[in-house]
């Protein structure tokens, strides 16, 4: 169970996870996709349950564990994240790459092993890049590098999985691999949480809905009960939803037109 | 559709084999070369006598084992903490023009020693090692200021205490008379009078950087791949100190004595690359012998064309090879 209570983050003294309101629990298993505007606070949410920024106040349980206590490995072991983007920088090659998902298991002076590289090649092989061992990093697609990350997530075999909008460089049929490989991950019982802008694609893939707006939860619901009133209060735009296939286990929403002046003040 | 292109690298075997190979020529040729001309069935004898006997022919017994040894000896080492130093600097600071140079331990060492040579050239060495230490610490105060990963104010902070030290050495220059020319024959950088007290400091200076070499090989790797090292469970910042300090340290104590020797330091580390590819488990065994291979190979060559600068003999001799095989790169 992850435990997330009152966090608060602020970079360059600027409040970006506003004190006393950032408070959820997800389980083992559970898919949750955190939505929101731009700049609400979703990538910086993600930030701070890895250790990439520092919170400022409130606390992150991992199975009761205070995550602050642990070391950055240990914290690794947790947290696997994805990050929105990353440009490799070197001519690593994509196992050579993947592989560095294992670093936090490895004990000093050791270096990676046999079973490592079978994971890395196990995790190539789950995002579709099987045969994609020897090419180049900084030679491959947008989508490929993005499923080359996933890939290095999943080699860290941490039960949490962190991932910042993970379909953003990804075609139709990539971006529905890597939420159904969300599915099965969670039914290995690891926990999700992603930022998504793409609302289908979320509430198709995920059990829950958490909206962040202006560094606040706004809502937190059921995917399958999300309204057009929740999304237009988040987005500020209205909204159509509708139910396919008879049931409303299928939803569609769509935006529609700004619905609100948007406020432009500090 | 058109795939991402796969990686042609050379086997690291090639290397190691071209290295040794270059390796075993510069030692023979540092021992045979020089004012005396050293038969191999001599050097041989020599050798196999040990550096405490007292042969009959004691004149090429020293010129083996108190001359040409530990000026091998220095040039093997500094070439080895050179290019092993460089692939570090490159790597931390993930900056292709990065050197070991970069954090202004050469300019701190041109800086003292100029001061200790226009005052009379006495604690050479000793100003020398100061200048690059605080210069070191200085640039390391200005540049980890804002605390978390800015790799570009370190640099940047290199850069600036460089040109104003810089400017002091040309002003040193210019008020030293007669002495200029010893600044600038220093500055060039020489093994010409290298001894067995030289080599202590770089044994040591060398054991840093055979150390955490051997300790940080993947976080290397994690640093040069474009991840944030942190959401790997890096600790990005107690890394980088270890790994920049320790190489900053390891080479001031070249440059201290021997001069700001270029081109081994930035070259060899991106030449491994090129051929054998990124993961330092490989490269970085390579970079210790292949820099020292090429900076004993240079001085052997340096003191057969009439004790000319190593430096500039690294630079001309290396720097259109180099040229080459990138142009043959695609």
């Amino acid at each position: 169970m992850l435990s997330v209570k009152n966090l608060a983050v602020s970079l360059s003294g600027r409040e970006i996870i506003l004190p006393e309101t950032m408070s959820f629990e997800i389980g083992r298993g559970e898919i949750a996709a955190l939505l929101g505007p731009n700049g609400s606070g979703k990538s910086t949410l993600l930030g701070a349950l890895c250790g990439l920024v520092k919170k400022q106040g409130g606390g992150i349980l991992y199975d009761s564990i205070d995550v602050e206590s642990l070391t950055a490995r240990e914290r690794a072991k947790i947290f696997a994240h994805v990050p929105q983007s990353e440009r490799p920088t070197s001519d690593y090659t994509v196992l050579e790459s993947v592989v560095m998902g294992r670093y936090p298991h490895l004990k000093s002076f050791d270096g990676y092993n046999r079973d490592d590289y079978e994971i890395a090649r196990e995790s190539l092989r789950r995002v579709d890049l099987a045969g994609f061992e020897e090419r180049i990093v900084t030679k491959l697609s947008g989508g490929e590098a993005a499923r080359t990350v996933i890939a290095r997530a999943l080699a860290q075999d941490s039960p949490v999985l962190l991932l910042d909008e993970p379909a953003a460089a990804l075609d139709p049929k990539h971006a529905r691999i890597i939420m159904d490989l969300t599915k099965e991950l969670a039914g290995e019982g690891r926990t999700i949480l992603m930022a998504m802008h793409d609302i289908n694609l979320a509430i198709s893939s995920s059990d829950r809905l958490i909206f962040i707006v202006g560094g606040s939860i706004a809502d937190d619901m059921p995917s399958l009960r999300v309204t057009e009133d929740v999304l237009e209060r988040v987005y500020g735009i209205s909204w159509e939803i509708w139910s396919t296939g008879g049931d409303a286990s299928k939803l569609v929403a769509i935006p529609g037109a700004v619905a609100q002046a948007e406020d432009h003040s500090p | 559709m058109e795939h991402a292109p796969v990686s042609h690298r050379l086997p690291a075997a090639y290397g190691y084999a071209a290295v040794l190979a270059l390796l075993f020529l510069a030692v023979l040729s540092g021992l045979c070369s020089g004012d005396i001309r050293m038969p191999l069935s001599d050097l041989f004898e020599m050798l196999r006598l040990g550096p405490g006997a007292r042969p009959e022919d004691a004149i090429l017994h020293d010129v083996v084992w108190r001359i040409r040894m530990p000026r091998l000896l220095s040039a093997l080492i500094s070439g080895a903490v050179l290019a092993s130093g460089g692939v570090i600097f490159q790597a931390v600071l993930r900056n292709p023009l990065a050197e070991p140079y970069t954090l202004g331990v050469a300019s701190g060492a041109a800086f003292g020693a100029a001061c200790a040579i226009s005052l009379g050239g006495l604690w050479l060495t000793a100003a020398s090692f100061a200048g690059s230490m605080g210069t070191l610490f200085v640039v390391w105060a200005l540049g980890e200021r804002s605390g978390d990963s800015d790799r570009s104010r370190l640099i940047l902070a290199g850069v600036i205490v460089g040109s104003i030290l810089g400017a002091g050495l040309t002003l040193i220059k210019a008020l030293a008379g007669e002495r200029a020319l010893a600044i600038v024959v220093w500055l060039m950088g020489s093994f010409a009078d290298s001894n067995w007290f030289d080599c202590s400091p770089l044994f040591v200076g060398l054991s840093v950087l055979v150390i955490i070499c051997s300790v940080y090989v993947q976080e290397l790797d994690i640093m040069t791949s474009g991840a944030d090292g942190r959401a790997l469970g890096l600790d990005v910042r107690r890394t980088r100190v270890i790994l920049l300090g320790g190489a900053s340290l390891a080479v001031s104590f070249v440059v201290s004595r021997f001069g700001v020797i270029g081109f081994v330091g930035l070259v060899v580390p991106h030449l491994l690359r090129i051929l054998f590819g990124p993961m330092h488990h490989r490269i970085l065994p390579l970079s210790f012998l292949g820099g020292a291979a090429l900076l004993a190979s240079a001085d052997a060559a340096a003191k057969s064309m009439n004790e000319l600068p190593v430096g500039v003999l690294t630079v001309l001799a290396g720097g259109p090879i180099f040229c080459f095989i990138l142009w043959r790169r695609k």
